[in-house]
């Protein structure tokens, strides 16, 4: 129990951040446009890892469930990033 | 799903609610409240009741500041006569502490007094601190978006525990001798019906308490500390760079006159002034657009000129102002007139009561069905569900009557106190007496409400009703029926103390012993059980004394 909230305390934060930040760079017209929908998105992306982690069967999964996605959405913050 | 991930839900649902329950009771009621702000603002000043401060006092008021403030001329706003009854300028002291000052009572003809204060002390402003801090500096706000979280991670798992059953319990309310099931029923049918609602009052609460924090990790994790400097002209209407003017700064009228024309659906609530005197001097003018869910608009004027430099407002903003304007819409309520309002009134009162009948749903699945001593953990829960929750509707409703018979003191005040003295009497008092008693004494106190109305102020609801004042004659009604509610609920509470099952801690202690109705520990004694219903009752033990392990 207190493994998995720390896993969607810390990585779930991390992920939801990550993809906020690769959703605002892939939109058209620049990440200046959508500062507040991707920071009013944040708490709702976050709750959602958040809440996914316990429904893992164990502990160990919902780290590496959780630490995957973490992973997948740096790689698309970095990649939006560079490329647009 | 399997048995375990929804155990796992229940208790994420159990322990958030139990955490964050207490603050978001306040919140809740408090937010509830506070859709009614201008209205409880007007209401608990006799003086300004019938005669609004005018714009043009507005403008002495700016003007005195300015004078004798030099921070103020940097910037300063003003939140208008047409939307507060008691206008106030805020501006940041050199510091950085927030100021507020107001136009205080003077003889007639003479310069009116400047009343300065950094904290807003009425019972309205108090409402809206407890709903979005619980009125504690700085922190709270910060406080109340980790609660907002804690409320909307309850929320999700809810939904999940409950959504193997939702379709077949969704209309249903099952009164009658299984306590529990009756307030599961009750819980779940407001929680589900509801459920849009709540979700979007978590998240736009979390956002509007944690924005700055949330703006500031941003800053750093994602946009590589490019956001802080978008950030005024993401948020705001005036533009990064004025092109200064030569002139003599406009006054409030001609202000106004510029943003209606500009946007002829938007309503003037506050003006906020940069750069007062300077070549390029800027008045914001904020206010609420007519039909749209992104209400927030502004108009930004070019002071010396009156050029119109920047505005967002429905139909004239990009995507930033559009989603911040809809995130304050959402949360406030105030996008469809007085029927949403009224709504959003009854929205927040049921989450209130959503956030009490789950901490009541705590005590009765953990109930010892067998013992009429509860453990002492329920015990001091119940004690704590009583004394916070209903000393803080006690606490609000004596916070009106003070507000009107000791305008001296602050509303703030008048409720710490109130809750201190109801945990106080909760902790000393067995649960089902604290509570009735709470009860009973927040029915009397809103009894009080048009009663002190009408003594102390040369209004009273029947006057108020003739003259067809809605906004007075409002105050007075709902406080008559929520004394009549927490009537009904002290008398339910007490019929369930004498009549249900003695093993609860809802149970009136005996009053064996020649005791009074303290917190005796010596619980049931026979006649009691046989007093209750048999079915009920399997076996109620006649408990010797014992030491009580919550009080040595």
């Amino acid at each position: 129990m207190w493994s998995r909230t720390f896993a969607g305390l810390v990585l779930g934060f991390f992920a939801a951040m990550a993809l906020c930040g690769a959703i605002a760079y892939m939109t058209p017209a620049g990440w200046k446009t959508a500062i507040i929908p991707v920071i009013a998105l944040f708490p709702l992306v976050w709750l959602g890892l958040f809440a996914a982690v316990y429904a893992s069967r164990t502990a160990t999964r919902a780290w590496i469930g959780l630490g995957a996605t973490t992973v997948v959405a740096w790689a698309a913050l970095l990649l939006a990033r560079a490329v647009w | 799903m399997r048995a375990q991930t929804l155990r796992q839900y229940l208790s994420v649902h159990t322990w958030a609610g139990i955490v964050a329950g207490f603050a978001l009771f306040i919140a809740m009621l408090g937010g509830a409240l506070t859709v009614f702000h201008h209205e409880i603002e007007r209401w608990e000043q006799p003086a300004t009741r019938h005669a609004p401060m005018t714009l043009a006092q507005t403008e002495q008021l700016a003007e005195m500041v300015r004078a004798k403030y030099p921070a103020a001329r940097e910037q300063m706003g003003v939140v208008l006569p047409s939307h507060s009854s008691t206008p106030f300028a805020y501006w940041q002291a050199t510091n950085g502490d927030w100021m507020q000052a107001r136009l205080g009572p003077s003889a007639a003809g003479a310069e009116p007094s400047l009343v300065i204060g950094n904290a807003r002390p009425g019972l309205s402003s108090t409402l809206n601190a407890l709903h979005y801090s619980l009125s504690i500096p700085t922190y709270g706000l910060y406080l109340m978006g980790v609660v907002s979280l804690f409320y909307g991670m309850a929320l999700i798992s809810g939904v999940i525990v409950h959504l193997p059953r939702v379709t077949r319990d969704i209309f249903a309310l099952r009164p009658g001798r299984n306590l529990k099931r009756f307030w599961q029923d009750a819980h779940n049918a407001i929680g589900v019906l509801s459920l849009p609602f709540h979700i979007v009052f978590a998240l736009t609460g979390a956002l509007l308490c944690l924005s700055l924090p949330l703006m500031m990790a941003f800053n750093v994790v994602t946009f590589e500390g490019k956001l802080m400097s978008e950030i005024p002209q993401v948020t705001g209407a005036v533009p990064a760079k004025v092109a200064p003017v030569d002139g003599k700064p406009l006054d409030l009228q001609a202000i106004l006159a510029r943003a209606e024309h500009a946007a002829p659906d938007m309503e003037a609530t506050a003006v906020a002034w940069t750069g007062y005197g300077k070549p390029d001097a800027v008045a914001e003018v904020y206010g609420e657009a007519n039909n749209s869910l992104g209400v927030f608009a502004a108009v930004a004027v070019r002071l010396n000129d009156g050029e119109i430099v920047g505005q967002h407002s429905p139909g004239a903003r990009d995507t930033n102002h559009a989603v911040m304007s809809m995130v304050y819409g959402a949360h406030f309520g105030n996008f469809a007139g007085d029927a949403m309002r009224w709504v959003y009134f009854v929205l927040g009162l049921m989450g209130a009561v959503l956030v009490y009948s789950g901490n009541l749903l705590w005590l009765e699945s953990r109930r010892k069905r067998n013992a009429a001593l509860q453990p002492a953990n329920l015990r001091w829960m119940a004690k704590a569900t009583a004394g916070v929750f209903l000393g803080t509707c006690l606490g609000i409703a004596v916070a009106f009557v003070g507000a009107l018979v000791a305008p001296g003191m602050t509303a703030l005040s008048i409720f710490v106190a109130t809750l201190a003295v109801s945990v106080m009497f909760a902790a000393l008092t067995a649960p089902a007496v604290a509570a009735t008693g709470l009860l009973v004494a927040t029915a009397l106190v809103c009894v009080a409400i048009p009663v002190v109305d009408a003594a102390v102020t040369p209004d009273n609801l029947v006057r108020s009703l003739a003259s067809g004042d809605g906004v007075l004659a409002g105050v007075d009604l709902i406080a008559v029926v929520c004394a009549v509610i927490f009537a009904l609920f002290a008398r339910a509470t007490w019929q369930r103390a004498r009549r249900g099952d003695p093993n609860s801690v809802w149970a009136r202690p005996a009053l064996a012993n020649g005791q009074t109705l303290r917190d005796t520990d010596t619980a049931s004694t026979t006649e009691r059980a046989t007093d209750a219903r048999a079915d009920n009752t399997p076996m109620t033990t006649t408990l010797p004394e014992q030491p009580d392990p919550a009080r040595t």
